[in-house]
């Protein structure tokens, strides 16, 4: 029954894609960008599922079962501030350059900004390669998730693959207006059902209370941030969503907005948003203690999944199961949806092959493109086992250091292509150094210290740019210059 | 509304946020409605960044009516 429900869950949202194939009306701006037509309702509700993966359902949840409560800290209360501060700051900023300039994509706004063809390309592998492991962690949940829920009669490889299929499916139908009006439909979904699992979970285990009672005997560490995480540890953690400003599936969708009035509800109810979905994430990741105590590293994963299997089975646990699914199907699609709009402008486009094709074959080839980078994910997910939570920490590190970039190009006038370029430089190499240094290393900090490496690499990038810029010629003008104050 | 004001409250905004994450209560083991007080602690600072972006959005908004248009 479980898979059954899950099933159908899956055939309603491929159909909801295609339906929104029937009204596309052909042209590459409708596909990728929806026509900037998506009102206040749906773009929060896109941009919060675009936001909301793997990471906050499963990974949260299996990083609260070995580190307890202080999991929220880390990320939930800093991403209330910062996510919804970046949109206010940045994101109502790119959507009126965007609108002004005609901009579907990241890389044309900082090419065009620095007035560089190379450094778009960079830009472009770099974006790409970063967003391998964010969509590595949703595969991945996703095989986990069916792989648990239907006691591995549907195996983890073949869990992931169902979900590439469905993704594939109904991204490559729909655009980016099916991926919206997919996301909202999951965003209410996996909001609604995640808090039905909590309720249900808690009152079988015998009520919140009693649960927390015996989490506080059994294991008492996990109730508070304690000794867990230093001060200067859950500080360093502000830095990780910084990397909102610089994901390119974010930008895609800011660039959606009917009018910059509709980023107002988005901003200001992203707090309550993150906070509905991450208590009952962390706190069912520590009552997973109770029930399956002893999971090792990875393993935790699974623990949420394993609570609904344990606690609901049947009709209930395949809508909770597709809740799960809903959280992470309405990231990968836009994920990948903003890997094909890239490569589609920034490549066939930008580098002329656009004379030899017609606009719905170069539409064909992004949708190749998807299908290329999904497969690869794929591969990938076979073989990578390590802690979601861990795995998608490395990939935000890497996007938070290019968010200097993005600050320069709107807020300051004087920074130059050359400080564009030791920005970029400096956050690959050390993203790859301390990768290669910490990667294996359970709850490494710089030296120690507590400090996350994202602190060191974005300072680094910060500087790089300022020392880049300065040293090098004045740019002859800013063609995104903002020059109206604030009404 | 000037830009000064908007990066000022940004800036009260943060060190609010860097005072609370070691103000103690991460250490206490105490519950409300079952809830741990740390987590009620970190609700209450949601519900405060909500409360700002609200006061944002209408008194210092970054697009003018020009730029809707």
């Amino acid at each position: 029954m479980t898979l059954v429900i899950i099933a159908i869950y899956m055939i309603l949202i491929t159909a909801v894609g295609v339906a929104a194939n029937r009204i596309l009306s052909g042209t590459g701006e409708d596909y990728f960008v929806a026509s900037r037509s998506i009102g206040s309702f749906v773009l929060l509700m896109s941009l919060f599922g675009t936001h909301m993966t793997a990471f906050a359902i499963l990974g949260a949840s299996g990083e609260a079962y070995h580190e307890g409560i202080g999991v929220f800290a880390l990320m939930a209360s800093s991403s209330a501030f910062i996510v919804p501060f970046i949109f206010y700051l940045i994101g109502t900023r790119i959507w009126k350059i965007g609108k002004d300039h005609g901009y579907l994509t990241q890389v044309q706004f900082f090419r065009a900004r620095w007035q560089s063809d190379s450094f778009g390309l960079a830009l472009f592998v770099v974006l790409v390669a970063l967003m391998v492991p964010y969509l590595l962690i949703g595969v991945m949940g996703a095989g986990i998730t069916f792989a648990q829920i239907s006691d591995g009669a549907v195996p983890q490889w073949l869990g992931g693959l169902i979900v590439i299929v469905v993704i594939a499916g109904y991204v490559c139908a729909g655009g980016l207006r099916g991926t919206a009006w997919v996301n909202t439909i999951q965003t209410l979904v996996f909001g609604v059902i995640g808090a039905v699992t909590f309720f249900v979970i808690s009152s079988r285990m015998g009520g919140l209370s009693a649960v927390m009672e015996v989490i506080a005997e059994k294991q008492p560490e996990l109730m508070a941030r304690g000794s867990h995480h230093s001060w200067i540890h859950v500080l360093s953690y502000t830095f990780i969503p910084l990397s909102v400003g610089m994901f390119p599936h974010m930008f895609m969708h800011w660039l959606t907005a009917k009018s910059g009035n509709a980023f107002k509800k988005t901003i200001i109810y992203y707090p309550v948003c993150i906070a509905v979905v991450w208590i009952p994430s962390v706190l069912l990741g520590m009552m997973g203690v109770i029930d399956f105590p002893g999971l090792e590293g990875p393993a935790a994963n699974s623990v949420l999944v394993r609570m609904v299997g344990l606690h609901a089975p049947g009709i209930l646990g395949g809508l909770l199961a597709a809740g799960v699914y809903a959280a992470i199907m309405s990231s990968l699609d836009s994920q990948s949806l903003s890997m094909g709009t890239m490569f589609t402008h920034d490549i066939v486009r930008h580098y002329g092959f656009h004379d030899r094709m017609t606009e719905k074959q170069q539409i064909m080839l992004g949708r190749l493109f998807v299908l290329l980078i999904l497969g690869v994910t794929y591969a990938l997910s076979l073989v990578v086992n390590r802690s979601i939570f861990r795995l998608g920490i490395w990939s935000f590190t890497g996007f938070a250091a290019l968010l200097p970039l993005v600050v320069a190009a709107l807020f300051w006038k004087r920074s130059t292509k050359v400080g564009a370029w030791a920005c970029l430089v400096t956050a690959v190499t050390g993203w790859l150094g301390f990768f290669v240094v910490s990667g294996k290393i359970p709850g490494y900090s710089v030296a120690d210290t507590g400090v996350m490496p994202v602190v060191v690499i974005t300072g680094a990038s910060a500087l790089a740019m300022v020392i880049g810029s300065i040293f090098s010629p004045v740019p002859a003008s800013n063609p995104h210059e903002f020059k109206r104050e604030p009404s | 509304m000037s830009k000064a004001k908007v990066w000022w409250v940004a800036v009260i905004l943060m060190a609010t946020y860097v005072a609370h994450v070691d103000f103690g209560l991460g250490h206490i083991t105490d519950r409300y409605w079952g809830i741990p007080i740390s987590l009620w602690y970190h609700i209450a600072y949601c519900a405060l960044v909500m409360a700002v972006m609200a006061w944002l959005v209408k008194y210092a908004w970054p697009l003018s009516d020009e730029d809707e248009s």
